[in-house]
């Protein structure tokens, strides 16, 4: 999370065949519980109407737990190979939460990927939870549960250790789990006509990464609190670009407007001519507080 | 002065292709490629790939970051719906048992050979030691696994158990039993504990070989040698055959780890994984197979000739299908 409340995912690049990476956006772990339990509630809620249907069809039939497991075994990864190879990646659970399957090297999704993936998730999870439910009816010592319990949290040690958020199913099937990308095109803020009229000398303050967040700040709703920051960044930038006249009220709002207009023209000149102004640190060779992340 | 930003007329130039392809995404998302009319689909890739480079030059000229990340987005959606696209069931299903899996199997032959091998040097071990001193034979079966067989049972004992009726009923039921046996966890754990350099892969393979050498020495000292084997191959030539597919496939595992070689670990996985993912799930197939075998056939067949006859069969369709199948 973000100062804002945004939830901000790890970035990596994939490569196209066309040779232009693109920018994926690895899925939280959170998401991907979240998703999980609402495939297993919905492939579980399945298996019992399997079971029942079965229970009642053939009067005789006893429903012991061996069957129980092995129905709701079949059932679950049915639902879960179904629909990642019908819906292209995406289950019920994935799509509430916005997920997604694909291949890591940029491929078409395999089948055999999809079902190693979902039959690794079998020995990750189930298999060890099954087991302790095969061998003491429901009465279970800590010493039963214990391996169990270790072989479940060294899965998900090989989860979050790896580097991109993989599983053990999908560091053998070759996947990775992404967030869907959805964003919609939003007006671009410097259409509009120009009020303020802004000097080279007033433009030499900031860089990229001020603008941006300026950029944030102006897309942000209107309410109390987005007037109180607006009103507080355009004291803050007036004081530093030496503005004389005071700006209050109607104005801040076109103000701030003109100014990212204006300070987005000149770096984006700048970088046209091969000088890029990471932020307001770039002149005489000031060094940013923290080295800026990778996100290669 | 009229300030016009490059960035700003960028994006009024191209601004019409990339919400047409929008539409086309949002569609092709929905309703699937197929449902676009021809000539959409035609303009798809073209839409594509002017997305892709307004991408590139949006990189090197704009700082718009809704604009950038608009241009990121919607090239990776039209990227997916080119090239992610849902798999025909069916199709698929064909493919992987018809190529994929028997390709994937002899691929990795190597490591059959060597786990075939060390289930056998396990089996004619655990065969010596019972065969010279049957105090052997509780060290290497744990009680748990033995069914009360062992040292102090008799010829006759131990012929109730090979052509035991104890069916329930319900062949379900024998089947599920079957399939959640000690085999079912030793495969998928010499497969899962190839990740850690595939020696404890090669350990369990080694003491299933012992273990079913033991029982076998156990039975031959009673004149049972026979029935024993038939008891023991109507189901155990698959199920044997699954632990070597996937004791294999473990090892794979462990050498890719060990030996990522020029790659990265995960990168060796998924550029290797392909075949250990596919070998593993014929391994799971070949499972069940032999669970309805044992729990369904064995019964069904109390007869040594009979079952001996159908191990062969088995044998010699599992050995047919790895070395001949999806050749081209």
């Amino acid at each position: 999370m973000n100062a804002a409340g945004k939830l901000v995912r790890s970035e990596r690049r994939l490569m196209t065949p066309e040779g232009v990476p693109l920018r994926i956006e690895l899925a939280e772990p959170g998401e991907r519980i979240a998703a999980f339990l609402a495939d297993v509630s919905l492939a579980t809620a399945g298996a019992l109407v399997v079971l029942l249907a079965g229970a009642l069809a053939s009067a005789g039939m006893k429903v012991t737990l061996p069957i129980a497991l092995f129905v709701s075994f079949l059932v679950r990864n049915g639902y879960f190979i179904f629909f990642e190879l019908r819906w292209a990646g995406t289950t019920p659970g994935k799509r509430l939460l916005g997920l997604r399957v694909i291949d890591r090297r940029g491929g078409p999704l395999r089948a055999g990927s999809v079902v190693a993936r979902n039959l690794t998730r079998q020995a990750e999870f189930f298999f060890p939870a099954e087991m302790v439910l095969m061998t003491r009816g429901w009465v279970w010592r800590p010493a039963d549960i214990l391996p169990a319990a270790i072989w479940i949290a060294a899965m998900a040690a090989i989860y979050y250790l790896s580097p991109d958020r993989l599983r053990a199913g999908d560091l053998i099937a070759g996947t990775v789990v992404i967030a869907s990308p959805k964003r919609v095109l939003t007006e671009d803020l410097a259409r509009g006509a120009q009020v303020f009229e802004f000097t080279r000398e007033q433009l030499q303050h900031y860089g990229v990464k001020e603008l941006q967040v300026l950029e944030d700040v102006l897309r942000e709703g209107h309410n109390a609190e987005s007037a109180r920051l607006r009103a507080e960044i355009a004291e803050r930038i007036r004081k530093r670009i030496g503005w004389t006249q005071a700006i209050t009220g109607r104005e801040i709002e076109g103000f701030l407007r003109d100014f990212y207009r204006a300070q987005r023209a000149f770096l984006e000149s700048r970088k046209n001519l091969g000088e890029e102004r990471a932020d307001k640190f770039h002149a005489a060779g000031v060094v940013a507080p923290q080295a800026r992340k990778d996100t290669n | 002065m009229p300030l016009t930003l490059k960035s700003q007329e960028f994006r009024r130039e191209r601004e019409a292709g990339w919400l047409e392809l929008e539409t086309l995404v949002s569609q092709a998302q929905q309703h699937g490629l197929k449902s676009l009319p021809t000539d959409a689909l035609r303009r798809f890739p073209l839409l594509y790939r002017s997305a892709l480079s307004s991408l590139s030059v949006a990189r090197s000229i704009a700082l718009d970051r809704a604009l950038l990340a608009y241009l990121e987005d919607l090239s990776l959606r039209a990227f997916l719906a080119l090239y992610a696209r849902p798999v025909a069931i069916g199709a698929a299903i064909r493919e992987f048992l018809a190529r994929s899996l028997p390709r994937a199997v002899r691929s990795i032959s190597v490591h059959v050979w060597i786990a075939l091998g060390t289930l056998a040097v396990g089996a004619v071990s655990g065969f010596a030691l019972v065969n010279t001193d049957e105090g052997w034979y509780p060290v290497i079966i744990p009680a748990g696994l033995a069914g009360g067989r062992g040292p102090g049972s008799t010829r006759e004992e131990l012929r109730k158990v090979l052509f035991a009726q104890t069916h329930s009923g319900s062949s379900l039921l024998a089947f599920a039993n079957a399939l959640f046996s000690n085999n079912t966890l030793v495969s998928l754990l010499a497969f899962g504990l190839g990740i850690l350099g595939g020696i404890p892969t090669l350990l369990l393979t080694f003491a299933n070989g012992l273990m079913v050498g033991a029982f076998m020495a156990l039975h031959a000292h009673r004149g049972l040698g026979r029935d024993f084997t038939g008891w023991l191959l109507i189901h155990g030539v698959t199920e044997l055959g699954a632990i070597v597919i996937f004791s294999a496939a473990g090892l794979r595992l462990g050498e890719l780890v060990l030996f990522p070689g020029r790659y990265s670990r995960t990168d060796a996985l998924s550029l290797h994984g392909g075949a250990i993912g596919e070998t593993a799930v014929g391994g799971v197939l070949m499972l069940l197979a032999a669970a309805v075998l044992e729990g369904v056939f064995r019964e069904a067949v109390a007869n040594t000739d009979q079952r001996l006859t159908i191990a062969f069969a088995t044998f010699l369709f599992w050995t047919l299908y790895f070395c001949l199948a999806g050749r081209r």
